[in-house]
């Protein structure tokens, strides 16, 4: 701790150096205290409070910075003659002015998007008042293995809500609804919330109000508060709407408040927040275990958090008391911070892009070092004019700093355009836990992006400024600029150009690694056919199909219907359709009652599902109509795995299993269904239970999704619509996504990172060429009286190509040995993402080397070949 | 009676005004201002270093502030730490940017915005 406090310490030092050096000696002790202390204050609040000073100060340094050099005034003519120079100089040569401009903007752009992203996940303020006092408990059933979910049933929330830990705490049930009965039907999400949500939350509605207390009470009155969006879509955003009617499932409520634009709580883009209320009459073992609402608390500052966490430990004690059953011997609940609850699992994924495209700007500083490095060398003549006319060689150095901030000024301007687009193109990629904020023009973004361009500015402008610094310009002048070999620049170009090929390695073998992954996944099977199927959520109010029969008539005639629709082969309906969310439950195997309850993913389905998603029916039969009826017997089918898992070497016909808690109804396995990957393509198949579409203690068959097999590539659409309105004109037909795209959708994480990783190493490849060509050229440049001699004694076109090729070579392979290390260190990053190839692919390793040496190959072949075109005579007689 | 005209100076940025405020008070150290302006502002202003020693300086500059020796009560406390109070300037600067805002206060009043 009190190492790391130094280190900051000498940084904000350095940061201290924007300011004029009369202000930095009268205040600048008096300033590193003052930040220290906040910094010892930050520390006591954790990493996310200590990145977010760190990001205030970098504002407050870089612009203060400017404005006081800007308000004094010494000095400022000498840099405006600097400028005015630098200016002049990139004006006379535009082609080396938009190179160096375009090559700083891809590294500038690509740091900024990325830190934007980083700067909405961990530095902003999320947009609730004392957004770091709002946490997300989470239920862990076994401490020792750590993580848990952040979901509790009703009791247990009851339990926790009154331990007195929390200033307030609320609970969310999620869904979906109907809204609009016939008049312009329209599926939407929305949320049961108690009267206390939107006090956690701390904002009020922005017309209207809240729901009160009475309000949240059985029999209520049937109030909403709608989202901004739903009220400018469904009501043109008319102020008169609060009081007014919608139609929610079937019954006519009131529209009592409309939240602010932009407002949402755990849940994206909720439209609708009903009253819910937790009676706790009706608490039972079975309710105790149903995990179906999210929890969210704000802390209370009265509260220390030692005697908070004392006062969950009873709540969870006297819950374990009330319903043993529902807890383990070690439950415990964990406060998480709302912030890492929304982001945390993107801090991987952040801090490999946030590298990655750091390594850009890298190899684009290396690029742009270089490219003045050369320049140097042609203007050795007139730097030496300048000094013989009594320039100082400090006045010197600095002209040439000046050009390069002013490069960089250029180009941390466009780059700024281009993390915009960056952002824009983005966004549809980006899951759920990487925020994407509008645009850059963030203050804090726009200061670190500030400081980037300096920092990059003198770095690559130091190199070139060195050189000349070192160099004897009086001798210069007396050769008149001719024999100017530059001791010291071909060996800052070799050293460049190792360092520009191991930085990209380590970026081509990330996003091989990646796309290596992607590659195999997509030869994954999953069990289940996704080409020409659609998927249509339908949900029934329950006003209109109060129980199981009327639910499975509405569904019997839709899929009857919709099958016999020309153009389509087959179609039924899904609880949950694999990769699409899916939901467990326990169970109990009849006869291993003492080894109690498993757990089990689970779906309702109807005849013709199973067709649909070309799933095979391996043993005994598929389901029928008859089954889902209330007077059938209960039946289940089991997935191969589950069946391989439960019965190994028997046959699991006949065996019963029970999934009602208390009073047990057991159900008779009738069949056994081929594999799916029920997660995502990366998991294997497990258990997997498929009941027919009746009433459990955990499902409703209201809520299912039709699918349809069509024989074409056009899903027909229309003609569902008509049927499903013809069958009950208030509902919505709304998110129809063909299969292929869910199943793609459940892949985004690693999709969003393998095409930006993929991108900037596109992006690395490219300025990496370009400088090895760079150098190439010119060190061929230098030698061409040395070439020319060799080819007139006799040296053939092919040796001197070859000679120049081993040199390249030797800076190359150096490169990547570095590079390919460097990779199997950084990699390790990715382990969690990557499918089917360890972090350390050989065939990756082994094909990004091939690669890279081929394009360094021709690289450096195109300027040695147009070397030996040199005409030998010519070069004699210079 | 002076060399530069007080209302020159104005309209003056919020936080220079309550830095000003808090020197009326007597000579203080610019950690003791860093406070003042957070506690006037109940903690909606905050006063990063930068910020704060840029605006010392420039009053500095200006002549509306200048260094003063440290009260006899906290004398010894901390030797590097400078102290400033308001210059004869200075105090018609505040008291011209008061006049400006009771201006202001006055207009709005006519259009009947403040309560009370």
């Amino acid at each position: 701790m009190k190492r790391q406090g130094a280190v900051v310490r000498r940084l904000y030092r350095m940061g201290l150096r924007l300011f004029p050096s009369r202000l930095r000696e009268n205040h600048g002790g008096e300033m590193e205290e003052m930040f220290a202390d906040a910094w010892r204050d930050a520390s006591r609040l954790g990493w996310t409070a200590r990145l977010r000073l760190a990001a205030r100060t970098t504002r407050d340094l870089t612009f203060n910075g400017a404005a006081a050099r800007l308000e004094g005034g010494g000095g400022m003519e000498t840099w405006r003659q600097d400028i005015r120079y630098a200016v002049r100089g990139l004006v006379r040569r535009p082609g080396f002015a938009l190179v160096a401009t375009f090559t700083l903007a891809l590294g500038i752009g690509g740091n900024t998007a990325i830190y934007s992203i980083v700067d909405a996940a961990w530095v902003d303020a999320l947009p609730f008042p004392d957004d770091d006092r709002l946490v997300v408990p989470y239920n862990v059933p076994a401490p020792e293995r750590g993580g848990g979910f952040a979901a509790f049933s009703a009791p247990f929330y009851a339990a926790l809500r009154d331990a007195g830990a929390f200033a307030s705490l609320t609970d969310v049930v999620p869904g979906s609804a109907n809204v609009g009965g016939e008049d312009r039907p329209e599926r939407v999400s929305a949320a049961r919330v108690n009267a206390s949500f939107f006090d956690v939350a701390g904002i009020a509605p922005a017309h209207g109000r809240a729901f009160t207390e009475e309000e949240a009470v059985p029999g209520g009155p049937d109030v909403v508060v709608i989202s901004h969006g739903l009220w400018t879509r469904r009501f043109a955003a008319d102020p008169n709407t609060v009081g007014g009617p919608l139609v929610v499932d079937g019954t006519s409520a009131v529209v009592v408040g409309v939240m602010p634009a932009g407002f949402d709580l755990l849940f994206h883009d909720v439209d609708l927040w009903r009253p819910t209320h937790v009676d706790e009459a009706a608490f039972t073992s079975s309710s105790a275990v149903n995990n179906n609402r999210r929890l969210i608390g704000r802390l209370d500052p009265g509260v220390s958090s030692g005697s908070a966490d004392a006062r969950l430990t009873a709540a969870v004690d006297a819950m374990r008391q009330r319903f043993p059953d529902a807890l383990t011997p070690s439950h415990d609940v964990r406060l998480v911070p709302l912030r890492e609850h929304l982001y945390g699992s993107a801090r991987g994924s952040l801090a490999v892009l946030s590298g990655a495209v750091a390594f850009v700007l890298l190899i684009a500083c290396a690029n742009l070092a270089n490219l003045l490095l050369v320049r140097g060398e042609a203007r050795r003549g007139e730097l030496a004019v300048r000094a013989a006319l009594g320039a100082s060689r400090g006045r010197l150095v600095r002209s040439l700093i000046t050009e390069s901030l002013l490069l960089a000024v250029l180009g941390g301007a466009l780059g700024l355009l281009l993390a915009t687009g960056v952002l824009e193109a983005v966004r549809p990629l980006a899951p759920d836990n990487i925020p994407t904020p509008d645009s850059a023009l963030d203050g804090s973004v726009l200061a670190v992006t500030a400081l980037l361009t300096l920092a990059t500015g003198v770095l690559f402008g130091l190199v070139p400024a060195w050189a000349v610094a070192r160099s004897d310009l009086r001798s210069e002048l007396i050769s008149g600029g001719q024999s100017g070999t530059g001791a010291g620049r071909p060996a800052a170009g070799s050293a460049l150009v190792v360092t520009e090929v191991a930085l990209t390695a380590v970026l081509l073998v990330g996003s091989g690694l990646l796309l290596n992954s992607m590659w195999r996944l997509q030869s994954v099977d999953p069990g289940f056919e996704t080409e020409h199927r659609t998927q249509v959520p339908v949900e029934l109010a329950a006003a209109r199909y109060p129980d199981s029969e009327s639910a499975l008539g509405f569904h019997r005639r839709l899929v009857q219907r919709v099958a016999a629709l020309p153009g389509v082969v087959d179609a039924g309906m899904g609880q949950f359709i694999p990769m699409a969310g899916a939901s467990n439950w326990g169970y109990q195997v009849e006869g291993k009652e003492e080894n109690g309850v498993s757990f089990a993913d689970y779906t309702l389905i109807t005849p013709g599902y199973l067709e649909v998603m070309e799933q095979r029916i391996t043993r005994g039969r598929a389901l029928t109509w008859q089954d889902a009826e209330v007077s059938a017997s209960p039946v289940v089918l089991v997935s191969e795995a589950m069946a391989r898992r439960r019965w190994p070497g028997k046959d699991p016909i006949g065996r019963r299993i029970n999934v009602n808690r208390g009073g047990a109804i057991w159900r008779e396995v009738v069949g056994v269904v081929s594999d799916v990957r029920n997660r995502s393509l990366g998991e294997e198949p497990g258990d997997l239970l498929y009941f027919p579409a009746i009433g459990l203690p955990m499902a409703s068959p209201r809520q299912m999704t039709l699918v349809v097999h069509h024989a074409n590539d056009r899903a027909p659409v229309a003609e569902m619509r008509a049927i499903l309105s013809s069958l009950d004109a208030t509902l919505p037909m709304s998110r129809i996504q063909p299969l292929e795209e869910v199943v793609r959708a459940s892949e985004g994480r690693r999709f969003f990172l393998m095409t930006l990783l993929g991108l900037f190493a596109a992006i690395a490849l490219a300025l990496a060429a370009v400088g090895l060509y760079g150098v190439v050229s010119y060190s061929v440049a230098l030698r061409s009286r040395e070439i020319g001699l060799r080819m007139a004694v006799g040296a053939s076109r092919g040796s001197v190509v070859g000679m120049v090729l081993r040199q390249s070579a030797t800076l190359v392979g150096v490169g990547l040995a570095v590079g390919l290390v460097a990779a199997v260190a950084t990699s390790r990053l990715l382990e969690s993402v990557l499918f089917g190839v360890g972090a350390t692919d050989i065939g990756t390793y082994g094909a990004v080397a091939l690669f890279l040496s081929l394009v360094a190959g021709l690289a450096t072949w195109l300027p040695a070949a147009r070397a030996t075109r040199v005409d030998p005579a010519s070069v004699l007689r210079r | 009676m002076f060399d530069s005209d007080p209302t020159a100076f104005l309209p003056l940025n919020p936080r220079v005004f309550a830095i000003l405020l808090a020197l009326l008070e007597g000579p203080a150290h610019g950690y003791r201002l860093k406070q003042a302006v957070e506690e006037q502002s109940n903690g909606v202003v905050t006063l990063d270093p930068g910020s704060l020693y840029r605006s010392i300086a420039k009053l500095a500059d200006d002549g509306i502030i200048d260094s003063a020796p440290p009260p006899i009560s906290e004398a010894g406390s901390d030797a590097r730490r400078r102290y400033y109070r308001l210059t004869e300037l200075g105090r018609a600067v505040v008291a011209a940017e008061a006049t400006r805002l009771r201006g202001l206060l006055a207009h709005a009043d006519r259009g009947r915005l403040l309560p009370g």
